[in-house]
């Protein structure tokens, strides 16, 4: 187990060194400097400019200076606004983020277990084809559907709910139900095949023909071995839910970190757009890591070589 | 030997000296016989029969033609190019001219639709191409081979897998710039990942079973056992794979000009439709109701069709 976390660390490390590599790179194929403007800056400014972010240095020196400020947890600049940096951002806007995140996952866990669980008791009836057929619909719509389809019905013609922007929580609903509902068909699905096939073993059987009620064999007895799928899709999914807020913070309005990333997509302002990626690479890859940990640590049939 | 055996031997013996036994079975009773056997049937008759069964599968298969038809035939019966705009004609809400109305430079949205389902659909055949090429031929080498390659081969895997890929596409797609092609690069170049990892734990099954290790001993080349005998036994995930991925390179490119970064103007793909439509939600709702129910419903009917191949392909998993 411990070579098992020790390997996969290796892997991150690697993906990481990776991703910054591949950005340095990329970021230095851009067309035009980050400093020519529409109105072109004065040769002494520029000059002091590039001093200042060691443009002038050669190449190799320029990606030694960005390892180092990446391993301190230094983003750069925003060159477009240069009193900011990207840490600034992120330090703002990421809690926005997470606050909104966290409550869709919640919903998502709870509703998807809930339907999953049900469906797999009443399976083939009413209730199950009913729900896994919503399940296959909301899987085909993209958070960037779902979002204006609910801020149109719920904000523009029925009122119920503010349109867009941040603030309280009457704001979040919108969202967060827009992040969730992909994720929670997707939980549905698989709590209810997990189930299927939990409910079929003999100590189940067993527990049903003791006498004990079909809720207490669910919870007591099934519920346990089939959420292990379901505990190791968690990380994958915050990961799915922190890239469909790109789309649903800028369509809310919401002052996150996805909207800014867009927002400097948009605006190309290539540092932030640089940092940005590598946090999110940085947050993506240690999930893929938690989901592979906790799924060697649920289930002991997994080998670690 | 106990006296039962012997006696019930002796009968036996009695009973072949029955002349009747070996004469030739009358030829009416032979065709009687024979019609009883059922007609052969292959896997993939097998598999069909069991799709058809499948309600929404079979739905999901008519949708997907009704869309082909739509996104391929539909531009070139349409009476508007994409890109004509019609000032007399600004914001029309849905008639008969125009059956998903117009937009804010009076050009009809369900001719635009329609070109935003070819992309779509050109970015779901350019996904599956390359999870069939290169995901199949990666991992079935890969699985094949075993040991150093295999390891070198998956290691390789196991650290684009872990770069988020979302994040890349995006950074290329900044780098290069919008664009068709440039999406179709991006996504080429990550797209064969998840299917290298499932086509070679097939083929790593596969490879012990005993059928392999007859074509082995018959002399069989590596090519032959691969292609002949290895990929196609494995084709029941893959296309299942195939299937239910194809949605998800669709929803990248949306998202991508939706974000932007997709196809530039005046040409459009549903992404960017939708994203131009959610500016107009409170004046002209179709604007963004068409194309993003045109995106759905392709995803739909491939995820139903997806189920559907799964369920028939693999009858042991049908619950």
């Amino acid at each position: 187990m411990g070579r098992f976390i020790v390997r996969r660390l290796a892997l991150m490390v690697i993906a990481l060194w990776v991703v910054v590599t591949v950005t340095f790179f990329l970021a230095h194929m851009i067309p035009g400097g980050p400093f020519d403007r529409e109105k072109p800056v004065p040769e002494a400014i520029k000059k002091n400019l590039e001093e200042k972010y060691h443009l002038n240095e050669p190449m190799w020196k320029q990606y030694i200076l960005y390892l180092n400020d990446i391993i301190h947890g230094d983003l750069g600049p925003s060159f477009k606004y240069p009193d900011r940096t990207v840490n600034d951002i992120i330090k703002e806007s990421f809690p926005v983020s997470a606050q909104l995140g966290f409550w869709a996952v919640l919903i998502a866990t709870f509703v998807g277990i809930s339907l999953g669980s049900i469906s797999a008791l009443h399976q083939g009836g009413l209730i199950d084809s009913f729900s896994m057929f919503f399940a296959i619909l909301f899987i085909s719509l993209p958070s960037f559907v779902i979002a204006p389809i609910f801020q149109y019905i719920f904000g523009v013609k029925l009122h119920w709910l503010p349109v867009a922007n941040w603030g309280s929580w009457e704001h979040m609903i919108l969202p967060a139900l827009s992040l969730a509902l992909g994720p929670t068909a997707v939980i549905a699905r698989l709590t209810r095949a997990s189930m299927l096939e939990v409910l079929s073993n003999d100590y189940v059987k067993a527990a049903k023909a003791r006498g004990l009620s079909g809720l207490r064999v669910l919870i007591v007895y099934a519920l346990k071995n089939a959420l292990i799928p379901v505990v190791t899709y968690l990380f994958p999914l915050i990961a799915a839910i922190f890239t469909g807020s790109f789309v649903v913070e800028k369509i809310f309005n919401i002052p996150g970190l996805g909207r800014y990333y867009v927002t400097s997509i948009y605006n190309r302002d290539y540092t932030v757009i640089l940092g940005v990626t590598v946090f999110y690479a940085a947050f993506l890859i240690l999930m893929n890591l938690l989901a592979d940990i906790t799924y060697a640590l649920l289930d002991p049939r997994i080998r670690y070589e | 030997m106990s006296e039962v055996v012997k006696v019930s031997m002796d009968i036996r013996v009695e009973e072949l000296k029955d002349k009747s036994l070996w004469e030739p079975i009358p030829e009416s009773e032979k065709m009687g016989a024979e019609a009883l056997t059922a007609p052969q049937v292959t896997f993939w008759g097998d598999v069909w029969r069991r799709f058809r069964k499948n309600r929404l599968a079979v739905i999901g298969l008519v949708l997907l033609v009704i869309i082909l038809l739509f996104a391929l035939v539909g531009p070139l019966v349409s009476p508007y190019p994409y890109d004509k705009q019609d000032y007399n004609a600004i914001l029309e809400p849905p008639n008969f001219a125009h059956p998903f109305g117009t937009d804010y430079v009076g050009r009809d949205l369900f001719t635009r639709v329609m070109y935003g389902a070819r992309i779509s659909l050109a970015v779901g055949f350019l996904a599956a191409m390359v999870q069939l090429v290169i995901g199949v031929l990666y991992g079935g080498i890969s699985g094949f081979m075993g040991g150093k390659v295999d390891e070198i081969m998956m290691r390789i895997v196991d650290i684009m897998y872990a770069i988020p890929i979302l994040l890349i596409v995006i950074l290329l797609m900044v780098v290069l710039g919008p664009g068709l092609v440039n999406i179709f690069l991006a996504l080429g170049f990550f797209y064969w990942l998840g299917m290298a990892r499932i086509v070679r734990s097939q083929i790593l099954t596969l490879k012990e079973e005993e059928f392999v290790l007859a074509a082995r001993v018959l002399g069989a080349s590596t090519k032959r056992l691969l292609l002949r005998h290895l990929i196609p036994n494995a084709m029941g995930p893959v296309i299942v794979t195939v299937t239910l991925n194809i949605p998800n390179a669709i929803f990248t490119e949306a998202f991508l000009s939706y974000i932007g970064l997709g196809v530039s103007a005046p040409m459009a793909s549903l992404g960017s439709l939708a994203s131009d439509g959610v500016e107009y939600i409170r004046t002209a709702p179709w604007l963004m109701l068409f194309p993003a129910l045109t995106i759905a419903l392709i995803a739909l009917a491939f995820n139903f069709v997806g189920d559907g191949l799964r369920d028939s392909l693999d009858p042991r998993l049908r619950r």
